[in-house]
């Protein structure tokens, strides 16, 4: 492919709690970071996208406060926002800028500072659901793991199992947020939250930014010989099936289906995944949308070793949202990061072998996205 | 509807629901396409079946069955509900999926595919004197509607 488009560079401020630090603060580290990593200047960027959700620092204009701090050269800057899909979301429309032809370079910074605690969804507010106890994050996850369980005979160990293995990849990650070993027993008996997900199944809160500087074809092969190629993307918002439980966040199986498409290639193609797992049930509902398993079969997958780095289809190779972190904005960019050093071979601990494709899937309240990458 | 005391009882917010004056069940205001029958839970002005504008209010049934749920251990601020207690979504008889609060179900109690019904609790009294009502679902009394 001669059109093609390139990942040049990308580069991480490490995700966890940074009471000192600004959003100014981890959204310059990690674009120097990324400048340095596909070996540019500021400069030769043409236009900059920025994911953020929201919380302290600038509501307004934020994209070109954070692009003026790295330099003032007259680019488009613009933001982007799909609650936790923001900076994927933000890549796919770099890419086609770049794929369109209306710039050669273009950075998408993702960033958020958030607070401690429970995230509160729908404001503060006497409303309805406020008042009924209905706006509790990890239950939308809770509810759809109950119908599996139901459905599948799925059980609570599995969920849990997620959370083993991706505490356990994040310990050979230095940008984690937690990088510390859990066992099943540990995760199954801390506190419950919203069964059957208990407080170690529930990603954390975290400060972080992710950078990520796409290219033209042409322009990176002044600046790479071997280049990783952002080959597909797609995106959707939710289908309605009735009101049910798992509509918020779009319908990821249709998503995959398109990008497999547009890539020309099907999901037994796929060598390294990063998946929204911002509840431990995440990784076995999206394995079974992606097509990787047949439905239902999630659950004995994941708890076999089937998600494993060393294991037939590694997902969530840095530790996923459950221990790198989920710094709402900043995650899609840190899942690109990973995809992209597993396939140069960067990922030393972690590397899967035989790396040739990957896919990010990132699913944010309004919407989802799958992007697939190639060497 | 006068409540014991003498008092109305008032929605927590206009058009959520329907107080029948016959004394009969309280259901979900809804909405229904009069071309393709497609029913929804709240005000839709389009049909998502057919594109239809125009959809007629379609008072839900009220009853259904548990779609799935969750217990929720962590008492979320500016609730009246105290943690544990069960949530979950309940799939009307006609059709749509609606979140909801369960009262007088113990949490470990709640199953999916368990049959429950529409009623009102009690949520505070507003500046006239009359009693703020809201929804939720309870285990259903009689077998089948």
């Amino acid at each position: 492919m001669s059109d093609g488009v390139v990942v040049l560079g990308v580069g991480l401020h490490p995700f966890g709690r940074f009471p000192e630090l600004t959003i100014d603060d981890l959204a310059r580290e990690a674009a120097l970071a990324a400048l340095d990593d596909a070996g540019i200047t500021f400069r030769e960027i043409e236009a900059g996208l920025v994911g953020r959700v929201g919380g302290t620092g600038p509501p307004v204009g934020v994209g070109t406060h954070l692009f003026a701090q790295l330099g003032q050269h007259g680019i488009p800057v613009t933001n982007v926002e799909l609650a936790c899909g923001s900076s994927s979301r933000a890549l796919m429309h770099a890419a086609d800028m770049i794929r369109a032809g209306t710039a050669d370079t273009a950075m998408v910074i993702g960033v958020e500072k958030m607070e401690r605690g429970m995230l509160r969804v729908g404001g503060a507010s006497e409303n309805y659901a406020s008042l009924m106890g209905l706006n509790v994050m990890p239950a939308a996850y809770a509810m759809r793991a109950q119908r599996h369980m139901a459905d599948y005979g799925t059980k609570p160990e599995h969920f849990a199992q997620v959370s083993v293995k991706s505490h356990r990849n994040a310990m050979s990650n230095p940008f984690a947020q937690y990088r510390i070993a859990i066992t099943l027993e540990e995760v199954l008996n801390s506190r419950m939250v919203c069964d059957p997900i208990t407080l170690y199944q529930c990603c954390p809160t975290s400060d972080g930014a992710s950078a990520v500087i796409l290219a033209s074809e042409a322009f990176a092969r002044t600046h790479t010989a071997s280049p990783v190629f952002m080959r597909a993307w797609a995106g959707g918002s939710p289908v309605y099936d009735n009101g049910r439980e798992g509509e918020g966040e779009g319908p990821t199986s249709l998503v995959a289906k398109r990008a497999y498409e547009r890539a020309g290639i099907g999901p037994g193609d796929i060598d390294v995944t990063q998946l929204h797992d911002a509840f431990t049930p995440g990784e076995i509902l999206t394995i079974e949308d992606l097509g990787y398993v047949p439905r239902g079969q999630g659950g004995p997958f994941v708890f076999e070793g089937g998600t494993e780095i060393t294991g037939e289809r590694p997902v969530n190779t840095d530790g996923g949202l459950l221990s790198r972190g989920h710094p709402m904005g900043a995650t899609g960019g840190a899942m690109v990061t990973e995809i992209v050093r597993q396939l140069r071979r960067q990922a030393g601990e972690r590397q899967v072998r035989n790396c040739r494709t990957g896919l990010a899937q990132n699913a944010g309240i309004g919407g989802v996205n799958v992007l697939v990458f190639s060497t | 509807m006068v409540a014991a005391g003498g008092t109305q009882r008032v929605p927590l917010r206009e058009g959520t629901f329907t107080i029948p004056e016959d004394g009969g069940p309280p259901r979900l205001c809804g909405t229904r396409c009069p071309s393709c029958g497609a029913t929804y839970a709240g005000q839709r002005v389009i049909c998502l079946g057919c594109a239809r504008r125009g959809l007629e209010p379609h008072a839900l049934s009220p009853s259904g069955t548990v779609w799935t749920f969750t217990i929720v251990r962590q008492q979320p601020p500016g609730s009246i509900m105290k943690a544990p207690y069960p949530i979950g979504q309940v799939a009307l008889d006609d059709g749509p999926i609606v979140a909801a609060a369960f009262i007088d179900i113990a949490p470990e109690d709640v199953r999916i595919g368990m049959p429950v019904e529409m009623t009102l609790v009690p949520i505070r009294k507003d500046d006239n004197g009359n009693e703020v009502v809201a929804h939720a679902f309870r285990r259903r009394k009689e077998a089948a509607r």
